[in-house]
């Protein structure tokens, strides 16, 4: 079969090749999520696995703000909205709204890293630093790299936009967009597993 | 041919105000009822719905192609080998040359009488 004969357009009009039957961005991006989902899973089994032999850890978690996790979660998940939104935007071609939805999910993502510093700052100044047990420690681990995972997708996000506002590579809007949920949805599984299991 | 799904808005409000509400309960339950095992099995039960409406509706992985599935399905498939193989060994306190609590190393460090 010709490569010629799996062109295929997607609804933001870009022509792509591909024999898996989605455009090719799209699909290394799905191949990156897989790797995600390995290192996020193998990081919060470890930590479930910590918690069932260790039941003293509850008392630990107890010290975890639950209000702030539950406004970061909102925060997340509505930012998610925007994505969806520019997401829609990119489909009617409309690159100057899908570039003002993404930035308002940049807004939301900085928004989080800001009230998670505010956290973090509270935490290590009553003393819950990252050397005080392994419970921390994993705290420290899992949030972090799920927090450097957001500023990865700020960044993401704020390039996506630049070209957006031209009209031009509205595929990446979908791409991108991707990955952000996939962040939001590793939080889902966060804030149960450290703010609400105490 | 188009191979995306036309984004729905409306769905997608609809979607973002059921997690919104789901996640609520979750929060208000922690805060009112505790932090239980009770309280925690519902939460976690809420999350599994969650990440599937999350996944399937704002991923829309529900219109991709079964190879997606495939690469997440072996992905979490891997993850739970790790899980299910490190699992009973959770359980153990002593094995060969360790031991987790103080209780297990006396008894492991006691001498054997031949």
């Amino acid at each position: 079969m010709s490569a010629l004969t799996n062109d295929m357009r997607t609804a933001t009009g870009v022509i792509t090749r591909s024999n898996t039957g989605i455009p090719s961005s799209r699909l290394a991006m799905w191949f990156l999520l897989g790797g995600e989902v390995l290192i996020f899973g193998g990081l919060l089994v470890s930590y479930m696995m910590g918690r069932l032999a260790h039941p003293e850890w509850a008392e630990e978690a107890h010290h975890t703000a639950t209000t702030i996790g539950f406004i970061n979660a909102i925060i997340l998940l509505t930012s998610d909205l925007f994505v969806v939104m520019a997401h829609a935007d990119a489909q009617r071609k409309d690159g100057a709204s899908a570039a003002k939805n993404i930035m308002i999910t940049v807004a939301l993502g900085l928004a989080f890293l800001v009230i998670k510093g505010f956290e973090y700052s509270h935490e290590i100044s009553a003393g819950l630093t990252i050397h005080k047990s392994v419970f921390w420690a994993y705290y420290y681990l899992i949030t972090g790299i799920h927090g450097s995972h957001i500023v990865v997708g700020i960044i993401a996000l704020t390039l996506v936009a630049r070209t957006a506002k031209r009209g031009e590579q509205l595929q990446r809007v979908e791409t991108a967009g991707i990955y952000w949920h996939f962040v939001d949805m590793v939080w889902l599984i966060v804030f149960p597993l450290l703010y609400i299991a105490k | 041919m188009a191979i995306d799904a036309k984004v729905d808005l409306k769905k997608a409000r609809m979607t973002w105000a059921m997690l919104v509400g789901t996640m609520t309960i979750s929060y208000l339950a922690a805060k009112f009822m505790g932090h239980g095992s009770t309280v925690s099995t519902v939460v976690f039960s809420i999350m599994v719905v969650q990440w599937l409406i999350l996944a399937s509706q704002f991923l829309h992985l529900n219109v991709e192609p079964k190879f997606v599935w495939g690469l997440w399905i072996s992905s979490v498939f891997f993850v739970a080998v790790l899980f299910i193989l490190s699992y009973f060994d959770v359980w153990n306190h002593q094995g060969i040359n360790w031991c987790r609590g103080a209780a297990d190393c006396v008894q492991l460090n006691e001498p054997k009488s031949f």
